[in-house]
């Protein structure tokens, strides 16, 4: 959650603001290190099947949307705008893409047809959140049913067969990996770069921390803010790009509820409801946890009822070891 | 929109149709209230069939459910508490309400215990928001997982008819009326004297609209917020006791969703997510705006996709007209 208040012994023990910002996560780390090592342990003794680096390349695989998406949520919570439309965007940007291939436009246009629907939701959630001063989850929760509907109504409610070599890129493998594996890595390499060393990244921990103090600061909040949710948004849509290639179609029922475990595995990374905490190596331990719980159920033989409830015990269990009686928004 | 800025005055006294036009402004609910007479009477001139009573009536049975649940969810909001389970709280007192029936319990104690479900549930999330500390979407969100995972895991995902019309009221007619309207009458009445005439009704706001304040003054804030949980898991228990007479069946699958239709209606009818606001009143005719809405669609024969288009847009609009000049970003 939030790194733990200093403002006590503030003369004592002041720290960098890196410092203050990782000192809670990175308690955070070590536990999900840990948590990942037992549940990896408890896996590979039930399962056989587990620790083959054939299931451990499809567990990749299979999450591979889940963390490029988780990726522009973090960006967008540490900021303090939750963005929970990642999932109808992920479906709208696949179906774009679709229609853009139908029309007979080349792959490479249409896949940055996914993109640019993503980047384009995301801008409109900024604009609503920072024009009409909208909170982000009820622009965002609108915006999960507009992209939801807009995504069946442009596909005219059926999924279509994609079949175009250039655009199904992520079925195939680099040196053995999948691609999308590749692509997520790269997607938390680069995010992990520009949050942590970049000005335009740090500032997302000022906007969210305390934005009035950021605009004391001289900083540009507002375009900040809508810069971090079309970031969110972009990233949505890029996932959008490599799940329709990857399942060869455009679904536009896909991904329903995705913005939920990837909010799970945002906040279970630390990453505090609230902004101005967490750090891209807490969500990507996150989301390896989640998305190895999940595949290692679904390997056990553990249906979606089960899925349900470890997930929400996940999402709340960690908040409440910490047991962190806050003020305010409660 | 019409919002008055009072930067604007340029000091000259205002005309009564001035004064007039903004003690409306001012007052979400009458704005609402006009929203919803325009609507019904394009509605009505553009297809006769939408103006008959039994349409309307029909209308406000079937959304009566949504209305009850949040009423609940609104007076959780103007707590500044947010509960997401309402959805699948709804679903679980349903199952427990035809499944205590059909082993023989009378209907009246075995509604009584389904509703009891929901106080349990309510008080789950409240343990959760005031002892452990975790922020109330969080922690009700989990609740929705696991609420859902025991449903699908106890009762699969196929409904079982209740035969019986005992177990059916909810279909009847009373006074011409449908038994749900009555209901739905019911609890705005009770509810809303308890928001705005009692003594605990109106600290529930005090603690919603300044949690820090009401501290100062000695109010127990997590009591309040504990009645205001368990209250709305309540009504929510409640109505799922009448959905699930109005559906004739234990269905594990019920209300999926519902949450999101709950919240939009609360926030429409003038709910914050800053807590401190919020109107019974507003929510029932933002319940009766969005289902005669829907109930457009369906005269229309539009495609149903529209319907999650629109109520996204509204619910955006809505709440981005309801700011006020001063409100701030949280």
């Amino acid at each position: 959650m939030t790194a733990p208040a200093t403002a006590g012994n503030g003369a004592v023990r002041r720290r960098s603001l890196v410092m203050a910002e990782m000192s809670g996560p990175t308690r955070r780390v070590y536990a999900l290190l840990v948590c990942i090592v037992v549940e990896m342990s408890v896996f590979a003794l039930l399962l056989p099947d587990f620790w083959t680096l054939r299931n451990l390349l499809n567990t990749s695989r299979a999450n591979s949307v889940l963390a490029i998406v988780a990726v522009g949520v973090t960006f967008g919570l540490i900021s303090g705008a939750i963005d929970i439309s990642v999932g109808s965007v992920i479906a709208l940007s696949g179906v774009v893409a679709g229609e853009l291939l139908g029309l007979g436009l080349p792959a490479p246009l249409a896949a940055l047809g996914a993109v640019a629907t993503g980047v384009l939701v995301g801008y409109s959630n900024g604009f609503f959140v920072t024009r009409f001063r909208v909170h982000p989850l009820i622009v965002t929760l609108g915006m999960l049913s507009v992209a939801r509907g807009l995504a069946f109504v442009l596909a005219g409610g059926a999924s279509t067969i994609i079949d175009d070599d250039v655009f199904n890129v992520f079925q195939n493998e680099l040196l053995g990996v999948p691609l999308p594996v590749v692509l997520a890595g790269v997607v938390f390499l680069a995010g992990h770069y520009v949050l942590a060393w970049t000005p335009f990244g740090r500032y997302t921990y000022a906007v969210g921390g305390n934005d009035v103090a950021a605009r004391f600061a001289a900083l540009p909040v507002d375009r900040l803010r809508t810069q971090y949710l079309v970031i969110s948004g972009g990233l949505a849509g890029l996932a959008g790009w490599v799940l329709a290639s990857t399942v060869g179609a455009s679904v536009p029922g896909a991904a329903r509820g995705t913005e939920l475990v990837v909010i799970t595995a945002v906040l279970l990374g630390g990453v505090g409801f609230t902004g101005g905490s967490g750090h891209l190596l807490g969500t990507f331990l996150g989301v390896v946890l989640i998305g190895t719980m999940v595949n290692g159920m679904a390997l056990y033989g553990l249906g979606a009822s089960h899925r349900l409830i470890v997930l929400g015990l996940v999402l709340i269990i960690p908040l409440a070891l910490e047991a962190r009686k806050k003020v305010g928004f409660g | 929109m019409i919002v008055v800025d009072s930067r604007h005055d340029t000091g000259a006294v205002p005309t009564g149709a001035q004064r007039a036009l903004r003690r409306l402004a001012s007052s979400p609910t009458a704005l609402l209230f006009l929203t919803l007479l325009v609507l019904l009477g394009v509605l009505g001139f553009m297809k006769p069939t939408f103006r008959t009573v039994p349409n309307l009536l029909s209308t406000a049975a079937l959304s009566s459910t949504t209305f009850i649940a949040a009423a609940g969810f609104t007076i959780a909001a103007v707590t500044r508490v947010f509960d997401l389970s309402v959805g699948a709280t709804m679903m679980m007192s349903g199952v427990v309400f035809g499944t205590l029936y059909q082993a023989g319990i009378p209907l009246p104690l075995a509604a009584a215990g389904a509703v009891l479900v929901g106080a349990g549930i309510g008080s789950v999330n409240a343990f959760l928001v005031t002892k452990l500390g975790i922020n109330s979407i969080i922690a009700t969100l989990g609740v929705l997982f696991v609420l859902r995972g025991i449903g699908l895991e106890v009762g699969g995902v196929r409904s079982t008819q209740v035969v019986s019309d005992a177990f059916r009221f909810a279909r009847e007619d009373f006074l011409e009326v449908p038994v749900p309207v009555w209901c739905s009458i019911v609890v705005v009445i009770t509810t809303h004297f308890f928001l705005a005439f009692t003594p605990t009704g109106q600290r529930l706001r005090a603690v919603g609209g300044n949690p820090e304040g009401a501290r100062d003054v000695a109010l127990n804030v997590n009591r309040y917020r504990t009645i205001a949980l368990v209250l709305s898991a309540v009504l929510a228990g409640l109505g799922g006791v009448i959905l699930a007479s109005l559906i004739g069946a234990i269905d594990p699958q019920a209300a999926i969703g519902r949450e999101i239709l709950i919240a939009t209606a609360a926030f429409l009818g003038g709910a914050s997510l800053a807590g401190g606001r919020g109107s019974v009143v507003g929510t029932l005719i933002a319940v009766f705006l969005l289902a005669s809405l829907f109930n457009a669609f369906v005269q229309f024969a539009l495609r149903p996709e529209w319907i999650d288009i629109f109520s996204g847009a509204i619910l955006v609009v809505a709440v981005a007209i309801n700011q006020r000049p001063s409100g701030g970003f949280r």
